[in-house]
């Protein structure tokens, strides 16, 4: 029976779906227009429902209609000759919604009530359609017009225009202009549409073979509540929705920002999603969460979907060589930000329900650019600057010295194992230009794309070339002395050990088929190429390591070993995905996509022999192939009855995503090897995994009077690894949203334009990995009797009953706009549980271990947006952006397992997930006086205690934009902040023996206590939380800034540009913290944990962009 | 009219769905996913055996390696990178004996050599469990040697571990849990094993002798010392068992000969030489029995720092169970036994024929403990840095009474601090506690 349960639920739904009475022409039209005497619309708002007070008692009705378009601060736009003024009515309302009371005074007159706008309304006579007639014999008229910009006058292209409930339709050209022929004679509404803007409409009337001209300015809306947004079941008006939905308006920001790949566009724009890159070298890691984590065993990286395809954003962990640490490889960041029309982030699972099994972590919608109808339009850019790394805080070395020979630090003087009688000091070679391993690097980009079409076929070609070197290099003085040593240059990898290339083509076509049908094929490849290693170790424990012999400040190991070692990762990746849609009727909407991502790795590592002493060597291969298949069809039917509208939608989506990767390595190479022939020993691992989840979805909306809409859902999913027999996860949703300010009894505010409030519940889930419920072996080769033979090793015991984590949340929040667009406020407060979170329980010592879904990890959060605009004259104008946003998690429930107690890695019920566990200090007395503090003079505490959260539990964003001239040139500034949390200093903790306070005996106690106490351990049962360096890490970065300015239309002209832009901007300028380590944003995260800042500082950037279109 | 032609496609697309969205659809195939249904035959309990006996030899190299250190084989001195190498200090806490931080220490190092004795003895026992199901006849040597090293693992842990230790196992694919035991329980246990294992081993001499020898070490353990001649009669002087290691350490840190590295002074370790006061004069014997090269100075400038050269390669093998190591078990038996007067000969038989240079003969000291300080002597050299010489320098404690202060080093440590009191390596009870087994770490 279990097995039935999925198609059952989709069967059924579809089933509800076609259940439906086919509904009645009348009814069809009452959707969208709206004529005296027939009910109100769904469609518009704003003022059209201000309550109005009348008492008129055989009044002329022009003198109603103007007493009313008074109350509501509505324009009415009508002709004498049409609207009767001079007829006597009589009318008494008390706060009635403006619309109704214009109902009820022009009832009879056969005047149909449009609102235009937010402020407008059009009355015009009703034309009642003609009976059809035979389509030789049809006059057919026309539409045309322009839609640009209200703020602007800029044209916009692609705005979708449609007569309602027909199937006539046009996109606008590159000039917005639009053009929509062969249309019956009669009355309808027209409507245009487009992705942050208003949506309008207007009324009109083709009464033959005529071309009737509607041209429409259209009001950005990037927070309006009817801004349209990409859900799970098609295009849905922000005021429908119960959830928050942040997005990102990609071309504005590319185009003049110091913005270079996905993330750098993900960070700080939306509150609540929390961009962290690990180091500063570039190509590098990049953390993507959203809220508080959830999960301690899982990812906690949201799913990213491109075009509707589910697109692979893992990012190359595995090392190959084990000896070190390579530097991984961002996967999200294949994607072009050039290509991206807009970036839309749903945050949680009160959300992303219908997103299924892993969207519990939220959903990135990234939709690319479309195609655009008219000629070609060509737009080419160019960007050119440099990266470098700002100087860290490092801290000068210090080394005592005993009579003879060695070492003698305070420690060992305290144990009376050395008497000191002098201190050398060793300034950071990082403020030395010949010893210091960070330099100003170069980076270029160019790109061209090109868009046109007909009306039936248009399309999207674009190619991008991007090359940057990373601001590391080999210390020019150590390279100095390798030449002269060994006779030989160092090679370019080794000089330059972080650079990236990369090639991005993109073809997007959308055809036209018939009247009802439209397909989208859309095709990427990417190919790169990226050279990166991890340089933790010269950064971190140069202190450690560096001597004061010779002219190394390095020990004469660390960069030999660290920049001596080459990885260098190539990419060649295909993403595809065709989507169709069909209208087969006025109320029936339907969707297919498929769609490929195809990302194939190739990682060559060689750690070289003899670099330094008794070292063999090691090289490694590793092969990744990836392949990720989606395929969804969906159904969404919308009705209306009476003041009450309905959607209901159903559909099924199906997810493959394998990975196939081979690793060969081998160590103990020849002299002058490099390859695996060249190795003594070899070795080859193979790992592979699979999963397919199957999901089907219904949701049903209710809209009321368009104010109050209520939604529920339920997905059903099954999935391969949730053991056979499959039983299917469920994950409800529900949501209300409600424009409580267009309510006729809600008095008006003045100044406030719109309130909503809204609510939204839901569930998604987070599947075990591949596996996890079976007993788990791995081949192995030994070696007996003389011979090799393979084996085969139990490494877990099998969890049979494990079941997928499942995350439940709760938003509740209200969206506010006021003085008349000039100031909007967006206030959301979230609160999730994960449930059945799946824990690797550790059995005693030699039954391995087991997953059991014990733990219950609960988080809740704030985000606020501010989005306003100070200054708004034709000249001048300013606007700010303030997000804010706090999220916390907190261990529950760890299910009987011991606490995890450490540094970064905490797991202890009743504190936050990776919180920050140290052994205090209590107290330290120089007991003996002898001006120095010994292991028996600190008293340590016997538990550790809580420091704070391993990662921000609060951060801000402030974004400025000065618009000069008419907005030619602008100017704009972000800066982020991030706070409440610690931070471990490594550089200190991995020289706690050459710090001043291990060494010198003028150093402060306290200094010297806290050095003392790094070798006092953990407490008893608390391993992890051994005392180590650690202090809040909150900071405010210069995110970005920019100036950009756009060339007069004469000059662009007489170039033969359509326009041209030139800017100069900047990345991580600036850097205020208390911290005292390098970067406290620089830490390697994993899973739920903070890392540590053991990275290399963030890198700054400078780069000027010169954009043109022709 | 069009309308209603639209239904019967979607009618088809749900038959369709609802014929695809089986099990069928959602079943994965992974080639590199071994099914438990692939190792059940005969070659699959053979794939396991040979995994248990690899993982029994990694736990053999932890074992010699860190009982050497809390023993006098081994020492921490006084290196720049013992004080901060996070390795050479848990080391160095192993060599002080200082329990309370040993147990602190110990967690972060997964409890070597606890961890890979009782990873060993399960994989141990997962191996009989298929040989019962689907071994061959021709097989039941091979469950002989299993047997026989569950007992050696379970020999190892009582002599080495702390009181207080399980013997969980696994049934079918369930924990099957045990309480804490002593020393003295664990031995019996091992017993049983042996028994099991010298009629499984059926006519294979190899595994016969193997089982005989861990008998007897295992009886001497229980001091029952005319039982453990007795086990051991009959294995012949040049008989050798040992733990085969490939150098090449994997993700489960095996196969290799952890203690071979022969620089491994620089890290902060050095072969003894009367540690503790105590400790035996292992650097400066000059007996080849314990090959030692002077490798330099500590960081302070005058402790010598002698590097081992018994094991030269991450591959050499380490001695399980020997000939030899029957001789000496027959020569305690002797010494406390009725035939005293013949354990000299047999240690100066072993001196004679053993070892090449051929080592002069002993002779008699005089006074039962000088005889027993002699006996246990011999013990440590022939058998050094094999994981025999903590067992011993218990029994001493345990079977002859002696002072622990007198038999384990004593005083100040030469890199710093005081020598504490363990004379065992403590184990974490990590996973017990969910378990709910009622370990809860030493009881003694």
């Amino acid at each position: 029976m279990k097995r039935i349960l999925l198609p059952g639920l989709l069967a059924a739904s579809l089933v509800a779906v076609l259940a439906y009475p086919a509904p009645a022409a009348g009814q069809a039209k009452l959707v969208q227009a709206r004529e005296s005497g027939a009910p109100a619309p769904v469609a518009g708002g704003g003022r059209f429902h201000h309550p109005v007070t009348l008492n008129a008692v055989d009044a002329r009705l022009g003198d109603v209609l103007a007493d009313i378009a008074a109350q509501a601060d509505l324009a009415l736009v009508y002709g004498s000759d049409i609207v009767p003024v001079d007829r006597r009515i009589t009318l008494r309302v008390r706060s009635m919604p403006a619309a109704d009371a214009l109902e009820r005074a022009l009832a009879g007159t056969g005047i149909t009530i449009t609102p235009v706008g937010r402020d407008q309304v059009v009355l015009a006579k009703r034309v009642e359609p003609a009976e059809p007639a035979a389509p030789a014999r049809v006059q057919t008229g026309a539409v045309a017009g322009r839609v640009t910009e209200a703020e602007t006058g800029t044209p916009i292209a692609a705005a979708a225009v449609s007569l309602v409930g027909t199937r006539w339709r046009a996109l606008t050209g590159a000039d917005g202009r639009y053009r929509i022929d062969g249309i019956a004679p009669g009355e309808y509404t027209l409507r245009v549409e487009r992705l942050g803007y208003e949506e309008a409409t207007r009324s009109i009337v083709i009464s033959g073979a005529e071309t009737v001209q509607a041209d429409f300015a259209l009001t950005r809306a990037p927070a309006e509540l009817d801004a349209v947004v990409v859900t799970v079941t098609g295009e849905q008006r922000v005021r429908e929705l119960g959830h928050v939905v942040g997005r990102i308006d990609a071309d504005a920001v590319v185009r003049t920002g110091p913005v270079s790949n996905v993330s750098e566009l993900l960070n700080a724009r939306i509150p609540g999603v929390n961009v962290s890159t690990t180091s500063g070298t570039i190509g590098g890691e990049v953390n993507v969460r959203i809220r508080s984590p959830n999960s301690i065993q899982l990812s906690n990286f949201p799913i990213v979907i491109v075009d509707g395809v589910r697109y692979n954003s893992f990012q190359e962990i595995t090392n190959g060589v084990t000896s070190f640490l390579i530097e991984p490889t961002s996967r999200l960041n294949d994607l072009n930000p050039n290509d991206i029309e807009s970036i839309e982030v749903v945050k949680g699972p009160s959300a992303t329900a219908l997103y299924g099994t892993d969207a519990a972590n939220g959903v990135i919608v990234i939709t690319t650019k479309a195609g655009r109808p008219g000629p070609a339009r060509w737009r080419a850019y160019a960007r050119a600057g440099i990266t470098e790394m700002p100087n860290p805080k490092t801290p000068d070395i210090y080394w005592g010295w005993t009579t003879g020979a060695g070492s003698c630090t305070l420690y060992n003087v305290s144990l009376g194992t050395c008497v000191q009688d002098s201190v050398t000091v060793i300034p950071s070679p990082y403020n030395d230009p010949d010893l210091t391993i960070f330099g100003s690097k170069p980076r270029w980009e160019y790109g061209v794309n090109v868009s046109g079409g007909s009306e039936q076929l248009r399309y999207y070609f674009s190619a991008d070339f991007d090359e940057a070197t990373g601001p590391v290099q080999f210390p020019p003085a150590l390279a100095k002395r390798w030449r002269e040593e060994r006779g030989t240059k160092l090679p370019s990898e080794h000089l330059e050990p972080n650079r990236e290339e990369r090639l991005n083509l993109r073809a997007n076509m959308v055809a036209f088929l018939g009247d009802a049908a439209t397909l989208r094929v859309n095709a990427a490849y990417t190919e790169g190429e990226t050279r990166n290693i991890s340089l933790d170790n010269p950064f971190t424990r140069w202190p450690e390591q560096g001597r004061p012999d010779g002219d190394d400040p390095y020990g004469g190991q660390s960069p030999f070993i660290a920049f001596t070692r080459s990885s260098t990762e190539t990419v060649n990746r295909f993403t595809g995905s065709a989507i169709a849609e069909w209208r087969p009727t006025t109320w029936l909407e339907t969707r297919a996509v498929v769609g490929l991502d195809l990302p194939s790795t190739y990682r060559y590592t060689l750690a070289p022999r003899d670099i330094v002493r008794n070292y063999t060597g090691s090289v490694s291969e590793i092969r990744a192939r990836v392949q990720s298949t989606s395929a969804e069809l969906g159904a969404t039917a919308t009705f209306g009855f009476g003041r009450i509208l309905s959607r209901t939608s159903v559909g099924a989506q199906y997810v493959r995503q394998h990975r196939n990767e081979l690793t060969v390595s081998g160590d103990n190479l020849r002299p002058g090897g490099a390859s695996l022939l060249d190795a003594a020993n070899r070795s080859i691992s193979q790992s592979y995994s699979e999963t397919v989840t199957l999901g089907s979805y219904v949701e049903q909306m209710f809209g009321l009077n368009d104010r109050l809409f209520l939604t529920g859902a339920l997905r059903a999913d099954g999935a391969s690894s949730f053991g056979n027999p499959y039983d299917p996860a469920f994950y409800p949703r529900a949501g209300v949203s409600w424009v409580a300010s267009e309510e006729p009894f809600m008095p008006r505010i003045p100044g406030l334009d719109n309130l909503r409030l809204r609510y939204s519940y839901g569930a998604a889930g987070l599947q075990p990995t591949p596996g996890m419920r079976r007993m788990a072996f791995q081949s192995l080769t030994v070696n007996l009797e003389g011979q090799t033979n393979p084996a085969v090793i139990t490494i877990r015991l099998p969890s049979p009953d494990l079941r997928p984590e499942k995350v439940k949340e709760h938003e509740f929040g209200f969206d506010a706009s006021a003085l008349d667009g000039r100031l909007q406020l967006d206030l959301t407060w979230n609160r999730r549980k994960t449930v059945d979170q799946i824990t690797t329980v550790s059995l005693p010592s030699g039954l391995r271990t087991v997953y059991a879904n014990i733990g219950l990890i609960e988080g809740e959060g704030f985000e606020a947006r501010v989005v306003g605009r100070i200054l708004d004259r034709d000249d001048v104008s300013l606007d700010v952006i303030l997000n804010h946003s706090t999220s916390t998690s907190k261990v529950v429930k760890l299910g009987g397992q011991n606490p995890v107690y450490g540094t970064a890695t905490s797991l202890v019920e009743g504190f936050p997930l990776g919180a920050r566990f140290m052994r205090p200090i209590v107290s330290y007395e120089d007991k003996n006086g002898d001006g120095i503090i010994g292991p028996d003079e600190v008293v340590m505490g016997d538990t550790a205690v809580y420091m704070g959260k391993g990662t921000p539990g609060n951060t801000q964003s402030l974004t400025t934009a000065l618009g000069l001239f008419g907005r030619r040139v602008r100017l704009s500034a972000l800066f982020e902040r991030r706070g409440d949390f610690m931070q471990v200093d490594q550089i200190s903790f991995y020289g706690r023996t050459k710090l001043r306070a291990a060494v010198d005996p003028t150093a402060p106690l306290e200094e010297q206590a806290k050095v003392i106490a790094t070798y006092l351990g953990a407490p008893t049962g608390q391993g992890g939380a051994s005392y180590t360096f650690m202090a809040p890490g909150d900071f405010i970065r210069l995110r970005e800034a920019s100036v950009a300015f756009d060339l007069p239309d004469a000059w662009a002209r007489a170039a033969r540009l359509s326009s041209a832009t030139v800017s100069l901007s900047g990345r991580n300028l600036a850097l205020w913290t208390d911290f005292v380590g390098a970067d406290p944003e620089s830490a390697r995260p994993f899973r739920y944990q903070g890392g540590v800042a053991s990275t290399l500082p963030q890198a700054r950037s400078w780069i000027v962009r010169v954009d043109l279109g022709f | 009219m069009k309308r209603s032609n639209a239904f019967p496609r979607w009618a088809l697309v749900v038959a369709m769905l609802a014929a695809t969205a089986c099990d069928d659809i959602l079943e994965v195939d992974n080639p590199t996913v071994i099914e438990e249904s692939d190792l059940a035959n005969p070659e699959g309990a053979e794939l396991l055996r040979r995994s248990a006996l690899a993982l029994s030899f990694n736990a053999v190299s932890y074992s010699a390696y860190n009982s050497a250190i809390i023993s006098d084989e081994l020492t921490a001195i006084p290196t720049r990178s013992t004080l901060l190498s996070d390795f050479v200090w848990t080391d160095y806490l192993l060599d002080l004996r200082s329990t309370q931080e040993l147990l602190m220490s110990w967690r972060t190092i997964s409890g070597y050599p606890y961890g890979p004795l009782q990873e060993a003895r399960i994989a141990l026992t997962q191996a009989l469990n298929s040989f019962a199901k689907y071994g061959l006849p021709s097989q039941r040597p091979h469950v002989g040697q299993l047997y026989a090293f569950r007992a050696f693992t379970i020999v190892q842990l009582a002599e080495q571990v702390c009181p207080g230790f399980p013997l969980h196992d696994v049934v079918g694919e369930r924990p099957q849990y045990s309480g804490p035991l002593t020393a003295a329980e664990a031995l019996e246990r091992a017993l049983v094993d042996l028994d099991s294992a010298l009629v499984a081993a059926g006519d294979s001499s190899r595994f016969l002798n193997l089982a005989k020898v861990v008998r007897g070490r295992a009886l001497l353990g229980l001091g029952r010392f005319g039982e453990a001649a007795a086990a051991v009669a009959g294995v012949p002087t040049d008989f050798v068992y040992n733990a085969e290691l490939n150098g090449f350490p994997s993700g489960f840190n095996m196969f290799t000969n952890v203690g071979w590295y022969p620089a491994f002074v620089f890290d902060g370790l050095s072969v003894s030489d009367r540690e503790g006061q105590n400790g035996l004069d292992y650097a400066s014997a000059n007996d080849p029995r314990v090959p030692v090269t002077l490798a330099g100075t500590a960081e302070d400038g005058t402790t010598p720092a002698y590097a081992q050269l018994k094991y030269q390669a991450s591959t050499s093998p380490i001695p399980m169970a020997s000939g030899i190591e029957a001789r000496l078990i027959e020569a305690e038996a002797q010494l406390n036994g009725a035939a005293a007067g013949d354990w000299l000969a047999t240690l100066n038989e072993l001196r004679q024929t053993q070892v090449s240079p051929a080592l002069p003969p002993l002779s008699d000291p005089g006074t039962p403990d000088a005889r027993v300080d002699l006996l246990f002597r011999e013990r440590a050299f022939w058998l050094y840095l094999t994981g025999h010489r903590l067992g011993d320098m218990r029994r001493l404690i345990d079977h002859y009474g002696r002072d622990p202060e007198r038999v384990f080093p004593t005083g100040a440590h030469p890199v710093a601090g005081t020598y504490g009191r363990a004379t065992s390596i403590p184990f974490t009870p990590a996973g017990e506690e969910y378990a709910n087994t009622g370990v809860t770490g030493c009881i003694g």
